[in-house]
């Protein structure tokens, strides 16, 4: 999706070289340390956020400046870490938006059972726990029927449980033939998900293959993992 | 082509609403200054459609719905556009109907 971009915040370079794939039918974690750049990629490859350098590719089209719209309406469907509902509308009423502008995904009322939201859709989403939120978004997602899914740190701040529940969901819609991208720090559950692992670190990316190769990875052992057992 | 009327609905309502907010504002601060509480036309209409749009920007902000317009391909200038026409269609109305 994103081709060796450049950004910088003033004086600080977060990306000089990061480049993001995103393959259908594949669940990829993207890795590195606070600060490393992840969520600017992501923004980057979502239409969120310009390059300073670099393109991002879709469906064969190269642009360096595309719109979020643009991009959505191409398949891709973004779920930042702030989330990605309305706080003035109900949980039906937003999967029933998404519903009538993509008729091609999940019927709102299937995508809410199956994440277990049901009774949470005539609710807005700013009462609901972190958890409950997490999967309205996740039934949001399932609606859409997205073709690229960017997720950034979607399992932050709940519990162990929900993050199994959510990370079936993704693997879900890979097997569907969906691209998902999955930021986060819960490393064990994501590496235990992912079909590939890419680490982006000193403002760049490395293609570190399945999991289980990531983690004998040493530099990516040494300088993220540390004495994590994975 | 089905449009998305859901979203053009709940757009168009957001932008009635502040709409009225921005014209009985106006209306008042108009009142208290001993001016008709209409204004003069042309140019307090412009305003008040600028202001509306800003208001209705804003909400969309504050009710953290920018992500959720962009995943249901909402570009900007159309945000704008359904955000600024009740007050357009209101001020026009409100420019013929009144003397």
């Amino acid at each position: 999706m994103a081709d060796c971009v450049s950004r910088s915040f003033g004086e600080r370079r977060v990306l000089s070289a990061a480049s993001l794939r995103a393959v259908p039918g594949e669940l990829r974690a993207l890795l590195g340390r606070s600060g490393a750049g992840k969520s600017t990629l992501l923004k980057i490859a979502a239409g969120w956020m310009t390059p300073d350098s670099g393109i991002v590719r879709l469906n064969g089209n190269a642009r360096l400046i595309w719109s979020p719209a643009t991009l959505a309406r191409l398949g891709v469907f973004y779920l930042p870490d702030t989330g990605a509902l309305s706080t003035a509308l109900s949980v039906g009423a937003q999967l029933a938006m998404l519903a009538e502008r993509y008729p091609a995904g999940m019927a709102p009322a299937q995508a809410m059972e199956r994440l277990g939201v049901e009774r949470f859709a005539t609710t807005r989403p700013d009462v609901l726990s972190g958890g409950e939120k997490r999967r309205a978004e996740v039934a949001a997602i399932f609606v859409r029927r997205p073709t690229v899914l960017l997720a950034d740190e979607p399992l932050r701040g709940i519990a162990p449980i929900e993050q199994e529940r959510i990370l079936q969901a993704f693997r879900a819609l890979a097997a569907e033939g969906c691209a998902v991208v999955v930021t986060g720090h819960d490393v064990s559950a994501l590496l235990d998900a992912a079909d590939r692992v890419t680490w982006c670190t000193s403002g760049t990316t490395y293609e570190l293959g399945a999991p289980h190769l990531a983690k004998q990875h040493e530099a990516f052992r040494r300088d993220y993992l540390g004495a994590t057992r994975v | 082509m089905r449009g998305p009327y859901l979203v053009q609905w709940h757009l168009l309502r957001r932008g009635l609403f502040s709409w009225v907010i921005a014209r009985a504002t106006l209306a008042m601060a108009l009142l208290l200054t001993g001016n008709p509480p209409w204004g003069d036309g042309g140019p307090v209409g412009l305003g008040v459609v600028v202001l509306t749009t800003a208001l209705g920007l804003i909400e969309v902000e504050r009710a953290r719905e920018r992500v959720l317009l962009a995943n249901l391909g909402v570009a900007l200038p159309n945000l704008i556009l359904m955000l600024a026409a009740p007050a357009l269609l209101g001020e026009i109305a409100l420019m013929v109907l009144l003397p």
